[in-house]
């Protein structure tokens, strides 16, 4: 059991997808949450062989888009202290802040480092000792966990050049913020598997109750995904919505506890705002009292300037009300090749897989189609 | 980031392990998140072991699937 | 272009490099040579066809499994002059040496070299070494520039794939820019992959000896195999699809790339090409290519297509499709 290759059977897709094709009576919109998912669907060709009935909708679950612009114009301050390394997962240092992303600041002569884990961050300050290092924290509670762990580890060690710039997020105040904003016409939500290892599936069980969603949570394969799509359809076809683990290799109901546990040691819930929704109460994490001799807002004194850059419709696109064709610089101005807003920027967002889905044969067109 | 990927616990020292990802690619990671043996699969994460993968749970979602197509 | 410094990005392989290359490097130097940016240039000189081409090598770390920035440096060049069907000649070398560096460390890349010119059939004829002050260089950056001849029969360019063509890979895709990665620290995974680093002019000659019928030649180096055939579409204007499942890939290429979430397809390669071939000479071009060393491996992946041009198609495992685009940011630098 390699837990890759089985749940890419190409057979077993197909034999999926023709249960699905049974199943769709009529227009479905389905809701992923985040890159994860669509991007397997857009990459492995499930998308288009996929019933035209069944339309899967990008939502607003990927860190790189919903991280708020503020945080990134908070790095960029930061990289301009002296002695300061910044140092952040190399595939985030293009997201686009206010002025400039962390990549082009690099450029121009700032100290910022790849750290494609919050350990590696920790190393380069022990190696570093004459420097602070700030490691840009993004992610849901699956990396945030990890960041308490690094964070704890830190502290056993002494290490006093050490900081965080919190950026974390509550996976699930994302769908608070879409639902609560009557913003609905989904049919089905596709839940992340990875994420949802940590979380359990009882974090979700609100979606089922108070917006009766059916939910399911997916593995990362393409069967995986046609599966949880069939899942998906029968709790439509039943009409009794609740939360299903398709994802049951690695995801229980309780979560992780261990993870959760250290997590909950190092972080509380904060306030914060989400992009593409403003404020959102109890979106965030931030270090408890106990750590904050790693925070690195507090550690580090500087002006924060942010403002949205104009004629951006991501936050639109994130809630799904727009699609990446209606936002005035999709494809023009803002492109794979130099970004304004998160959702092109990020290459599993929901307007690079539009992008790479437009041609003259119409490959992917519906991929992305919200209305009608 | 979306990037998990299921490895085979093959060593441990104290915190860290050695994950095999199959085709002779491993490396190490920290396993403070999780309770795991040698043999087990694990999900990796950010330099973490994040959740175990349990086999007959993956081996009963493959007959799911088998069951309806 | 919408930057004003350069951004690691620009010397990747991809969008950007293209976008740089194109905007700010090739309008003032305007000729109908430049502007034709195959691998290497061809002149007319007297009658006789020169292929002229030139590399800079800049790999960390310098030493890898598989080979060195020398034998890199060598058959660089070498690749670069077969990709338009020239016979590669006479080389030169300049190095831009940190003090400091180890001189045992220089002695086995100039072995290095003379062992892959001698492989590769060609004479180093010249070159220039300059020193830089400790740390205003990273240990050592090495070009190479080369020469060739192209036989009169041969026409080989970007501009002549046809729909119809056949598209072939010579063999196991990723292997360098996996073997590169795995040997950086700071990426901290092992994997048991060497480089493919390889001279294939030997392999071009039988290849030409077969047919007369191969239309392109291009080596997949950073940014890939998807890069590549981005470039070909484009300047053939052309489509191309491709199959996934006849794509050759090692298991722990596969592996790899899935750990560090990235396609192999954009992964640099340096001892692979990608032909285009009229579709009748394609079954005898590939059993000669599988004969030799290093075109073992072999596969035809895909097809040329009328339309839609300047696109390249994956038909995926499953029987899906997806459009396969240019690189876009830059996957790891100095991996070339």
């Amino acid at each position: 059991m390699t837990y890759l290759d089985e749940f890419r059977n190409p057979k077993l897709a197909k034999g999926l997808v023709k249960r699905i094709t049974k199943l769709s009576s009529r227009n479905m919109k389905l809701l992923t949450g985040g890159g994860g998912v669509s991007g397997v669907a857009y990459r492995s060709g499930l998308v288009n062989m996929l019933p035209k009935e069944v339309k899967i909708i990008q939502g607003p679950g990927c860190p790189r888009s919903t991280t708020p612009i503020k945080l990134m114009d908070h790095a960029i301050a930061i990289s301009d202290l002296p002695d300061t390394v910044v140092a952040i997962h190399g595939g985030f240092a293009t997201i686009p802040s206010s002025s400039k992303s962390l990549d082009a600041k690099r450029a121009e002569g700032s100290d910022i480092r790849t750290a494609n884990s919050c350990q590696e961050a920790l190393n380069i300050a022990i190696g570093n000792p004459e420097k602070k290092i700030v490691f840009v924290a993004l992610g849901y509670e699956i990396t945030a966990s990890t960041v308490a762990s690094t964070v704890i580890e830190a502290q056993r060690k002494e290490v006093e050049n050490f900081y965080v710039l919190s950026g974390h997020l509550i996976f699930t105040s994302t769908f608070r913020a879409l639902l609560e904003g009557k913003e609905n016409p989904f049919d089905g939500l596709l839940l992340p598997g990875p994420v949802s290892t940590v979380i359990g599936s009882r974090a979700y069980d609100f979606i089922a109750e108070k917006y009766k969603l059916p939910c399911v949570i997916a593995g990362k394969e393409i069967c995986d995904i046609a599966l949880s799509i069939y899942m998906l359809l029968k709790q439509i076809e039943e009409g009794k919505p609740r939360v299903e683990i398709q994802y049951t290799s690695c995801v229980k109901e309780e979560g992780n506890l261990k993870a959760r546990q250290i997590l909950n040691e190092v972080f509380e819930v904060c306030d914060s705002s989400l992009r593409g929704f403003g404020a959102v109460p109890k979106s965030g994490l931030k270090l408890r009292q106990k750590y904050e001799q790693f925070d690195a807002e507090r550690a580090c004194k500087v002006k924060v300037e942010t403002k949205e850059p104009k004629g951006c419709i991501c936050g639109e696109v994130l809630r799904g009300v727009s699609t990446p064709s209606d936002c005035p610089l999709f494809g023009t101005t803002c492109n794979p090749s130099w970004t304004i807003g998160p959702c092109m920027d990020n290459p599993q967002g929901v307007c690079t897989l539009a992008y790479h889905s437009h041609s003259s044969t119409g490959l992917l067109g519906r991929f992305s189609k919200l209305r009608g | 980031m979306c990037v998990a990927v299921p490895a085979m616990v093959t060593d441990i020292k104290g915190e860290i392990a050695t994950v095999d990802f199959g085709g002779g690619t491993t490396r190490e990671v920290n396993i403070k998140l999780v309770d795991i043996k040698v043999g087990e699969y694990v999900l990796v994460h950010a330099g973490f072991a994040i959740a175990t993968m349990d086999e007959k749970a993956a081996k009963d979602t493959l007959e799911l699937m088998e069951k309806i197509v | 272009m919408q930057e004003d410094r350069i951004l690691l990005a620009h010397g990747s392989g991809g969008k950007l490099m293209q976008e740089l290359i194109q905007t700010l490097i090739v309008p003032p130097f305007k000729n109908p040579i430049l502007e034709m940016l195959d691998d290497a240039a061809v002149m007319n000189l007297g009658g006789i066809r020169i292929a002229y081409s030139t590399d800079s090598f800049v790999v960390d770390p310098i030493f890898f499994k598989g080979g060195d920035i020398g034998k890199l440096a060598i058959n660089g060049t070498v690749n670069d002059l077969a990709m338009c069907g020239s016979t590669p000649l006479y080389l030169t070398s300049s190095m831009i040496i940190e003090e400091g560096f180890p001189i045992s460390d220089l002695n086995r890349i100039i072995l290095s070299m003379k062992n892959a010119a001698e492989e590769a059939d060609v004479e180093v004829v010249g070159g220039d070494t300059k020193v830089v002050n400790a740390h205003n260089a990273d240990k050592i950056f090495i070009n190479t520039s080369g020469i060739g001849v192209v036989p009169k029969e041969v026409n080989i360019s970007g501009l002549n794939a046809k729909p119809g063509d056949k598209v072939i890979v010579s063999g196991y895709i990723g292997d360098h820019g996996i073997s590169i990665m795995s040997q950086r620290e700071d990426l901290g995974f092992e994997a048991n992959i060497s480089s493919d680093c390889a001279p294939l002019n030997g392999l071009v000659d039988q290849m030409l000896k077969t047919s007369k019928n191969i239309h392109v030649l291009r080596d997949p180096t950073r940014g890939g195999v998807a890069t590549v055939l981005n470039e070909i579409a484009l300047k053939s204007k052309v489509g191309i699809i491709i199959d996934e499942e006849k794509i050759p890939v090692r298991e722990g290429v596969r592996v790899a790339c899935e750990m560090l979430g990235i396609d192999p397809l954009y992964v640099a390669n340096e001892g692979k090409l990608i032909a285009m071939v009229d579709q009748e000479d394609a079954p005898e071009i590939l059993e000669c290519m599988r004969k030799h060393k290093y075109g073992h491996n072999a596969e035809v992946i895909g097809t040329v297509i009328k339309k839609p041009t300047s696109t390249v198609i994956l038909k995926t495992g499953v029987g899906g499709k997806r459009i396969i685009d240019m690189l876009v940011g830059e996957q790891l630098p100095r991996i070339c």
